[in-house]
């Protein structure tokens, strides 16, 4: 997809609006400061997105590797002269940037490809952001050894803290972003809320003892089911496919109902002097073409509508309606409870 | 004309130790350079964050408070945290110099042809890293690791054994990590120490275990010092140890500000845990300076 000239302009109006010193546009070197999480995901930043950016706008892209919490340290830490032109951020982080003033509102005018995106993936941050794929919560397990899958997070939780599964399960630990996010999602499940979390805190006093290991990072996740450490466990779709695809084929994913917890990746555009090529670098993140190849490449699955999947994958992808994530400025409130009760009843 | 040259003398005498001491300051100034930037400016920045409401985008940039200080040390886990990690660490640093002393005396005093090649594997840590460290360790120990798979196949178990994921797991791979920063030290007192003054003891009629106890041991003692310090500080900032070979009752202080900075998005609480950390090395580096400095007494008769 091409940007019209008129959107063109128009992100360059807004930014040149914002921007202290325009003059020094375009003195400024033709390259676009982004971030990516490492391994495939930055290689599919590099290979599919940046080369049509360049293609469109004669601006290099740099990535920069790293998560989250560094990325947003980095631009608050320089508020006057953020050193990231574009961000792939957290859900929660993305709503700090945006509540200190840091990044640029998104619009159809702007970022053209955000028509073509459903509400969902930007509403949570007042467009301040928007998510150009989605990663859906389920379990992965061995199929040799669990022949019959729980269909529903409660029968997950049942049969796992009955030991059905032995001491072959595995959750994410406190250390993991997401898991504040997972604990409302188990509540909500059972009949809690943010208000009330003691479902999921219950339920996972009972499943603690059958836990192989609470992990810290999803790539450890990955290998505690690749090595057969464990049976069963809570992950994001993309990633059990990813290793399906590679050959673990003892390895199998469901999504249990109710709904699944959405893992989301707001891109933002951050003020800075290149503001209207960052819009177009998050279009370009929104873009059909590079988000197919990005799917075949992560498995996590493009938000804009008008990606056409190959058909084999198609009972793979969630459709957006089934996933859900928390009232995020709620959840920012009652996370450090969390983590509070988290450490006195899981670790205690 | 002979007073003159006298006097021109004595002061030329007189500045040469000054000059000397600039050109040692000299010497010293790209280190201190580093360190300035490297380590102070970070901590003071860091120093500003913990005593911030998290509200500003810079560290100092909203008023000073000590209310993180208060909440952080208030609370129960925190002091858990802050004990284990304390209590593990000087436990590495103890039993790391049982294991490394007996290597360090073979290294510094045996001829054995063997002694290259156990120089060479006492190296092995540092050359391959803690990251390639713990997934090794992960191998050997994990439920379907090289340990369980021998146990299970000499049927000396059944099942898989949980070796990995607690406490144990997490002192191998810091007491291994470790290691040769326990070595080198003691290796390097012990091959300062002259053999002929354990043979005057025992040509005094000392047994070897005496001659030992009384003469190496204790002039040894300060390479053990330096070891226990440097080991007990490392493992103090271990992190990927503790997260990927611990379990859930194995946090220790950086896994915490870990948290506090990525889950909880609360800088000024992981500040607080890392100023924590830092006056706890530095407190142990001064305990060790004022008991075992090898500078102390340095050029006086």
């Amino acid at each position: 997809m091409k940007v019209s000239r008129r959107s063109f302009m128009a992100g360059a109006a807004a930014a040149g609006a914002l921007a202290t010193r325009p003059s020094l546009v375009m003195a400024q070197d033709k390259t676009l400061i982004v971030t990516s999480l490492g391994g495939r995901w930055e290689q599919s930043i590099r290979t599919h997105f940046a080369p049509l950016f360049t293609k469109r706008t004669g601006y290099e892209v740099k990535i920069v590797s790293g998560g989250p919490a560094q990325w947003t340290a980095q631009i608050e830490g320089q508020p006057s002269n953020p050193p990231l032109n574009a961000v792939d951020n957290s859900e929660l982080l993305a709503q700090s940037l945006m509540d200190k003033g840091l990044v640029l509102k998104l619009t159809p005018e702007l970022v053209p490809n955000l028509k073509d995106v459903p509400a969902q993936f930007y509403e949570p941050w007042d467009s301040f952001g928007v998510s150009y794929q989605y990663g859906a919560s389920g379990v992965f397990f061995n199929k040799t050894k669990i022949t019959q899958a729980p269909q529903s997070w409660p029968e997950f939780l049942e049969r796992a803290g009955k030991g059905e599964f032995g001491r072959n399960v595995t959750l994410p630990d406190i250390s993991y972003a997401w898991t504040p996010e997972l604990v409302w999602h188990l509540a909500s499940t059972m009949g809690g809320s943010l208000d009330n979390l003691d479902p999921a805190f219950e339920a996972l006093r009972k499943v603690k003892p059958y836990i192989t290991k609470f992990w810290a990072t999803a790539i450890e996740a990955e290998r505690l089911a690749l090595s057969r450490e464990a049976d069963i466990g809570w992950l994001w779709d993309g990633r059990v496919y990813a290793m399906m695809d590679s050959g673990a084929q003892f390895l199998d994913f469901r999504r249990l109902k109710p709904t699944s917890l959405f893992s989301l990746v707001p891109a933002q555009v951050v003020k800075t002097d290149k503001s209207a090529v960052a819009f177009e670098w998050v279009n370009t993140l929104l873009d059909p073409a590079p988000l197919l190849d990005y799917y075949k490449t992560i498995q996590y699955t493009p938000t804009n509508r008008k990606v056409v999947f190959p058909e084999a994958s198609a009972a793979r992808i969630m459709p957006a309606s089934e996933g859900v994530i928390p009232n995020l400025r709620g959840l920012a409130k009652v996370t450090p409870s969390i983590i509070e009760r988290w450490n006195a009843e899981i670790r205690g | 004309m002979s007073t003159a040259t006298g006097a021109s003398q004595a002061a030329v005498a007189s500045r040469r130790p000054r000059f000397r001491a600039q050109r040692h300051a000299l010497l010293g100034m790209p280190l201190a350079g580093l360190m300035l930037v490297g380590y102070v400016l970070p901590l003071v920045l860091v120093l500003g964050v913990s005593l911030g409401d998290g509200t500003g985008q810079r560290p100092f940039a909203s008023g000073l408070s000590i209310a993180k200080y208060v909440a952080q040390f208030q609370s129960p886990y925190v002091w858990r945290v802050i004990v284990f990690t304390l209590v593990v660490s000087a436990a590495i640093a103890v039993f790391n110099a049982l294991l490394a002393y007996p290597m360090a005396l073979f290294l510094a005093r045996s001829r054995s042809r063997w002694r290259g090649l156990a120089f060479l594997v006492s190296f092995t840590p540092l050359a391959v890293g803690m990251n390639m460290l713990t997934i090794g360790w992960l191998i050997m120990l994990g439920k379907t690791g090289v340990i369980n798979a021998v146990l299970q196949g000499l049927g000396i178990t059944n099942e898989p054994v949980s070796l990995v994921y607690g406490v144990t797991a997490v002192a191998i791979g810091l007491v291994h990590v470790s290691f040769t920063f326990m070595l080198l030290p003691i290796e390097s007192v012990l091959r300062g120490i002259d053999p002929l003054l354990e043979r005057a003891a025992r040509s005094l009629g000392a047994s070897p275990a005496r001659a030992f106890a009384t003469v190496t041991l204790p002039l040894s003692l300060e390479g053990v010092a330096a070891g226990m310090l440097i080991v007990f500080m490392q493992s103090c900032g271990a992190f990927v140890i503790p997260l990927f070979l611990g379990g859930t009752g194995t946090v220790m202080l950086p896994v915490a500000i870990w948290e506090q900075m990525t889950v909880a998005n609360d800088w000024p609480a992981g500040a607080v845990l890392a100023i924590t950390l830092t006056a706890l090395a530095l407190a142990v580096l001064a305990i060790q300076l004022r008991f075992f400095n090898p500078l102390r007494g340095a050029g006086q008769p």
